[in-house]
């Protein structure tokens, strides 16, 4: 790495800490508390699409979290009130210019917050790095009808023509809401204009997928359920199933709507970075 | 030869698709928060240069390409083809003409090149980015021509290639070529 590089990268880590620092006080001036639940646990998230790291911890199998999730929840059952974690989140296999299997995310969490409400301060945690305060709301259906001309049935070609058609031409800053119940992950559903949909929004800045968020699914009964089908789906990709985490099955959460940012995406698009490597302090590859 | 699988894709990799030798040109990981990863690469047809997007599971491999390259030093071209020699083994190969056709503005004796085997048959010659040409055919330039600043002509090479050269080239120089574009470099520097 020659000087000016050098000079250039830690530029950029005094950029990132004084962002860090922004969500802090963004948070901070809201009332949200700053939790950081454990990284590693003898169990972990359970999605089809996501594989854990995995480790070993007093003899016992153990897992990296690919996100706070589960922990927060248990703290929201526990009455801890409003929260975030900014931190590391890992996940296997994802290397690309804008993945590193290890990765900071913001991810909160708000009581009695409406979707839309979760929306629009998801908006103001953005405009902390793009400045932009202006955002459109579009149906998940809908912005495929809009860029792709049609919408698949299958969720598998819903993944790629999304990511070929539809993702790449939503400009600006755009939460698409409305999903199909089949793809609700950890979200409630309800009754739109006689449709199921999932009460969860995906955020995206100019093409780039920043976060996701939930009006959070509190029965635990169909939550267990949820997780079972999801290791079902890992078994039939010829992935191993994780084991369910007991506690965070048995924590009741109050009503809540909770997102996760993707910390090094905001930096990437607010330094106009094109590898997540620029503006992290050491990519994977290279530790 | 074997399977590569998704996380091993990277350019520069030869693989085969329905029987055809392609190289990847780029591979980009798309991996959306809640869904299938999957990656998108863009892979160039050994023979043909046509170049086709793909996308593929994470997880889904295809075969490696049986493709070799060897650096070979051209002998002779004759109605037969060209003749190279391997400068270690001195092991020789004939590649009919029909097969290289676009190459033949490029054959030059005594040049070292880079051919490319598939399944042991070669498949394509890949000449220096940079050859030295003698110009055999141009027209002497005129006077004066200069002043609308560079100006070009047509001239053909010793290897029947066809150059724009800049006026001041005259018969029996030799220049350099860029064999990518086919364009006029410079001079050649004097021996």
């Amino acid at each position: 790495m020659s000087l000016a590089q050098q000079a250039n990268k830690i530029e950029r880590l005094r950029e990132r800490a004084q962002m860090m620092g922004s969500v802090r006080s963004f948070f901070s001036q809201r009332d949200v508390l700053e939790v950081d639940v454990p990284m590693l646990s003898k169990s972990g998230p359970i999605d089809a699409h996501i594989d854990l790291v995995t480790g070993s911890c007093c003899g016992t199998r153990s897992y990296l979290h690919s996100s706070p999730e589960y922990g927060m929840k248990r703290l929201l059952a526990q009455g801890v009130g409003d929260c975030y974690q900014l931190g590391h989140v890992f996940r296997d296999f994802e290397s690309g210019e804008r993945h590193n299997p290890e990765f900071t995310m913001v991810e909160w969490y708000r009581c009695g917050f409406t979707l839309e409400e979760l929306i629009e301060e998801s908006a103001q945690l953005i405009s902390l790095f793009l400045g932009e305060k202006t955002y459109r709301i579009l149906p998940y259906e809908e912005a495929f009808y809009t860029y792709a001309k049609h919408f698949p049935s299958s969720i598998d070609k819903r993944d790629t023509l999304f990511a070929d058609e539809v993702e790449p031409k939503l400009e600006g800053l755009v939460f698409l809401i409305d999903y199909p119940p089949e793809q609700a992950c950890l979200a409630k559903t309800c009754v739109k204009e006689e449709e199921v949909v999932a009460e969860r929004f995906e955020v995206f800045y100019n093409g780039v997928e920043l976060g996701n968020g939930y009006h959070e699914l509190a029965n635990r009964l169909e939550l267990k359920e949820r997780l079972m089908v999801a290791n079902e789906q890992r078994l039939r990709l010829g992935k191993e199933r994780y084991p369910l985490d007991e506690y965070f099955l048995e924590a009741s959460i109050p009503d809540c709507c909770g997102v996760a940012i993707g910390f090094d995406r905001l930096m990437m698009l607010k330094t106009a970075a094109l590898h997540i490597e620029e503006v992290i302090p050491f990519h994977w590859d290279e530790t | 030869m074997g399977q590569v699988s998704t996380n091993e894709f990277r350019a520069g990799l030869k693989v085969e698709m329905e029987g055809q030798p392609y190289i990847m040109v780029s591979n980009q990981f798309v991996k959306p928060g809640k869904g299938q990863a999957f990656n998108r690469v863009r892979l160039r047809h050994l023979m043909s240069g046509r170049v086709i997007e793909k996308t593929f599971k994470s997880g889904e491999s295809l075969l490696e390409a049986d493709v070799e390259e060897s650096k070979m030093r051209l002998l002779y071209t004759d109605h037969e083809g060209a003749t190279f020699m391997d400068d270690e083994s001195f092991e020789q190969t004939t590649i009919p003409l029909s097969k290289v056709e676009e190459m033949k503005q490029w054959l030059l004796d005594d040049t070292v090149y880079d051919l490319i085997f598939y399944k042991g048959e070669p498949v394509m010659i890949e000449p220096p980015l940079f050859m030295e040409l003698e110009i055999v055919e141009t027209a002497p330039g005129a006077r004066g021509d200069t002043a609308s600043g560079r100006v070009l002509k047509p001239a053909h090479t010793n290897t029947g290639a066809e150059v724009q050269v800049p006026i001041f080239i005259e018969e029996g120089e030799v220049i350099k070529v860029d064999t990518r574009t086919g364009e006029y470099v410079s001079r050649a520097a004097s021996k």
